[in-house]
């Protein structure tokens, strides 16, 4: 088939459609998200290909990329967004219609961002992202998520302007928006185009610190929400910050990115540790993984190097991408049965629900980075590589980082076990603890087939 | 051929794992099938393995350039012996322990998942691997350590994880380091050629190397003053503690030891880089500090977690002494002790479960009311004590012949001390089992507990009384 790459984009579009119906509505939506899941997969195994979208030439069409990098990004949305969607299938159980648009606009906007070669391209998708992501957080409709929505609004609105000024710069100066064309031209005004546009994408990453808007607004949502939003929502500014690393040159901003990484390990880490609610423990967790994508930045300047950074890059944002997941949506299990987010009042899973236990139980394991995880090997490449190239800082926080890690999964663990009378229990929909488990197993045992 | 029984050896308590994962929890007699014929079936391999070397490697590249490989050893094979059968007999007493509690599915699931990942670091062939098993057998022990689900369970279970995932980072540091010079630190004998040719290029890399790793080990170990996670640990379940924290998990421990100085940095390099001299007095103090403590306390549990920490170190004081007598001293003990100490900690398990006993206070004239158990007791105090004849005092032996050679000459004073605390902590409250009324409402075992113990009691002696270690059918024959 020759417009695969642009089925990835359209169906989840088509998706958005059928979410009017009345009728039909939840196997029809079942269908694309399957296909859509499908199409992804083969995307993964193809790892390369070029598509003009209805035949026009770039520069005037829109050229749709797919190599190494975005072919695990894909999979790692199709696989999330698989089961998140069956996870909402359970949870709403009479699905407001508005949730399904936004669920099919975020995975659209995020086939769409990652098959992407142009900056404006880029941008479409960006915007389609944080309409629906803000959506997202407010449709939870209470108080805390309507102001929560409101700050992740005027944050991306700012954080766009930003980029827009970049990419304003950019084809004013090379005449292009290309990310390949306008790699082989030079200008000195490049590198206060690329800062925006760098800066820009660090705010939209919540990357310390401007990560204040993030805990709140994640924490705020419904469970399938949370879930895209932390899982997803997060990984594509960090993606295309890789990108611009691997085609420019720019020594030092990645440098103080790659501190700024750091410290957000650090500060995410230690926040998680002190939250009294899952949900926000979850959150600043996100607060902390962001950290990593950033603190392995400087590895892609190093021609060497290149593929165990990209290698790294990819296995970390996919198994945090499904172990997140899997957290959020047990999150939502929780408050399923207790009614609330505290985390003293999780059910002992351990004993009553042993899907969610496990699912909890892998998804915590593939947070610390313990074998056989993806982020497992993805922080021995880190360690490898740092020691190898002289930037020892980066080997020794991702070791560290997985320590943290587990200071703050601990507690999620602990309660799963712990036995009290205050703890409520009760059923929770089969579907619901599935998605959970999956989502953890995949994120665990995806290492050993190198996902 | 090869390589279907190395994966058997792995897999068959991994299956057992998944399927006791999936059976309902009041199908007792599923489950028993189950777990009786994964243990049935490894023994066999093992047998078969131990009757029939095979020299075949496994390797798996997870991405490139590393590497997980595989294979069957005499080093590896004697823990494998080891820990297969007395993770079936454990199995057989945990079906008698847990009759009447919750949660049997969980237990049985984890308790097959721990013991998968024991045979995964015996079969490990070189640091990858092992580190990669060393990290599950820390996640498979979790739940059994927080098995019970009450207050102090869960804090056990707090100090457990920083102990051991701090161990696993300074372990995955040290790998991160041998791989960016280019080694790959497979388990040769005699030593692991990049790192033998790094230790002659760089020792202080070499030196810091090997610290870390040998402490990153240690913390399995229960070596002084990395024990408190042990102690705490005590918390589990009765075969919890009997498999895993007296076999399974601080062995595996003391065996990365016995791979670190023989198979990694080998002998050679190993007394030149003369770390084993500080180290080894460490050990000592251990084995010290460990006597002392035990006799301080009051819980049965906590005593033999003590005297534990002791005699970890006497392993590792046997690997510390570099050269042929300190490998088989190291080895030896580690199925002695093996042994000894599980008969004890089923013995614990079992006046807990029938009179409700935590405390060695509580056991007095327990021998009336529960003779065999009691006799069972005794005999392994005494003979991990050292008395004439049997297991302990065979390793007291080896161990005092292993020191000569290095030049520790406080090593033969430093047993006698031990051994008389042994006595004090352990041969006398046993004897005192045997004084005074029998207690009245005692609940009646079920036989499962008291076959295993019967078992591992007798053969805490038997072999040295039957003909020696060294006989051509010994599983010992392994260590030379």
């Amino acid at each position: 088939m020759s417009s695969e790459l642009g089925l990835l984009v359209g169906l989840p579009l088509l998706g958005v459609s059928l979410s009017f119906l009345k009728k039909l509505r939840g196997i029809l939506l079942f269908c694309v998200s399957f296909l859509t899941l499908l199409l992804s997969l083969r995307a993964y195994f193809k790892k390369n290909g070029f598509e003009e979208v209805g035949g026009w030439q770039v520069p005037l069409g829109i050229g749709l990329r797919l190599d190494e990098l975005s072919s695990s990004f894909i999979l790692m949305t199709g696989v999330v967004c698989f089961f998140v969607f069956l996870y909402a299938l359970s949870f709403f159980k009479r699905a407001p219609g508005f949730f399904w648009v936004f669920f099919f606009s975020v995975w659209a906007g995020l086939n769409g961002f990652f098959l992407s070669e142009d900056f404006f391209n880029l941008y479409v998708a960006t915007e389609v992202l944080s309409l629906a992501g803000v959506s997202l957080v407010a449709s939870s409709r209470t108080n805390r998520a309507i102001k929560a929505s409101l700050d992740y609004l005027f944050i991306s609105l700012i954080a766009s302007l930003i980029y827009l000024m970049g990419v304003g710069i950019i084809y004013l100066r090379a005449g292009t928006l290309s990310i390949s064309d306008f790699a082989s031209k030079e200008s000195p005004s490049f590198e206060y185009a690329l800062g925006l546009i760098a800066i820009s994408l660090a705010i939209k990453c919540a990357l310390f610190p401007f990560h204040f808007w993030l805990a709140p607004a994640h924490a705020s949502a419904l469970a399938p929400a949370s879930a895209l939003l932390s899982a997803l929502l997060i990984k594509p500014p960090a993606y295309l910050i890789a990108r611009i690393s691997l085609e420019f040159e720019t020594g030092e901003l990645k440098l103080i990115f790659s501190i700024l990484g750091s410290i957000a390990i650090a500060f995410g880490s230690i926040m998680a540790m002190r939250q009294q609610t899952i949900k926000m423990l979850l959150a600043y967790s996100t607060i902390a993984q962001v950290g990593y994508l950033f603190l392995m930045l400087p590895l892609f300047g190093f021609e060497d190097f290149k593929q165990d950074a990209i290698k790294a890059m990819s296995l970390h944002a996919f198994t945090h991408a499904l172990a997140k997941a899997s957290m959020f949506l047990s999150s939502g299990n929780s408050i399923y049965v207790s009614k609330s987010d505290e985390l003293s009042l999780m059910p002992s899973f351990a004993s009553s629900h042993p899907l969610t236990f496990f699912g909890i139980f892998f998804s915590g394991a593939s947070l610390m980075g313990l074998p056989v995880s993806g982020g497992f090997i993805a922080k021995f490449l880190l360690l490898k590589t740092s020691i190898q190239v002289g930037l020892y800082h980066i080997g020794l926080v991702a070791v560290l980082g997985g320590l943290l890690a587990g200071l703050y999964i601990y507690p999620l663990w602990k309660e799963c076990f712990e036995k009290s009378d205050k703890k409520p229990s009760g059923y929770i929909p089969i579907w619901m603890e599935i998605s959970v488990f999956s989502l953890g197993l995949i994120s665990f045992i995806g290492g050993i087939f190198g996902l | 051929m090869g390589e279907f029984l190395i994966l058997s050896l792995l897999l068959s308590s991994f299956l057992a794992g998944v399927l006791n994962s999936l059976i309902d929890e009041r199908a007792s007699k599923t489950r028993i099938l189950i777990n009786l014929s994964a243990g049935i079936y490894k023994l066999f391999v093992v047998f078969y393995l131990f009757k029939n070397k095979i020299s075949q490697e496994l390797y798996f590249e997870i991405t490139q350039g590393v590497e997980v490989a595989l294979k069957v050893d005499d080093f590896g094979l004697s823990f494998i012996i080891l820990s297969s059968f007395l993770w079936f007999l454990t199995t057989i007493y945990a079906f008698g322990y847990l009759e009447n509690s919750e949660n049997k599915r969980r237990f049985f699931t984890f308790f097959n998942l721990s013991i998968s990942s024991t045979i995964g670091i015996a079969l490990s062939n070189n640091l990858l691997s092992f580190f990669l098993f060393y990290e599950l057998l820390t996640l498979s022990t979790y739940p059994l350590v927080v098995h019970n689900g009450t207050k102090s369970a869960s804090k056990a279970g707090g100090i457990y994880l920083i102990y051991t995932l701090s161990s696993g980072a300074l372990m995955l540091t040290s790998l991160g380091l041998i791989y960016a010079q280019g080694g790959s630190a497979s388990f040769t004998k005699g030593g692991d050629l990049n790192l033998i040719e790094l230790a002659d290029k760089n020792p202080t890399l070499a030196k810091a190397l090997f610290l870390m790793l040998f402490f990153s080990m240690a913390v399995k170990a229960g070596m002084f003053p990395l024990h408190s996670w042990l102690i705490n640990a005590m918390v589990a379940p009765a075969p919890v503690s009997a498999l895993l924290h007296a076999v399974a998990v601080v062995k595996s421990g003391a065996f990365g030891i016995g791979r670190l100085i023989y198979y990694l940095f080998g002998k050679q390099q190993v007394l030149e880089l003369g770390l084993y001299e500080p180290l080894g007095y460490l050990a000592g103090l251990s084995i010290l500090i460990g006597s002392i403590f035990a006799l301080f306390q009051k819980d049965i549990k906590k005593r033999l977690a003590f005297s534990t920490v002791s005699q970890m170190s006497y392993i590792l004081l046997g690997f510390l002494m570099v050269g042929e007598g300190g490998i088989n001293a190291g080895l030896f003990h580690i199925f002695a002790h093996g042994i000894m100490k599980i008969t004890l900690f089923m013995c614990a398990g079992s006046y807990e479960n029938a009179l409700g006993a935590k405390k060695l206070s509580e056991l007095r004239a327990v021998g009336r009311a529960m003779p065999m158990t009691s006799l069972a007791f005794l005999i392994s105090s005494l003979a991990l004590a050292g008395f004439p004849m049997s297991l302990g005092s065979k390793s007291k032996e080896m161990l005092k012949q292993a020191s000569i050679s290095v030049g520790f000459w406080w090593v033969g004073p430093l047993l006698l001390i031990s051994t008389v605390l042994t006595f004090i902590y352990l041969v006398l409250p046993a004897l005192r089992m045997w004084v005074g009324k029998a207690p009245k409402d005692k609940r009646a075992l079920p036989k499962a507990m008291s076959l295993p113990i019967l078992i591992t009691g007798a053969l805490s002696f038997a072999p040295m009384i039957l003909g020696g270690v060294e006989g051509g059918n010994s599983p010992l024959r392994l260590i030379k």
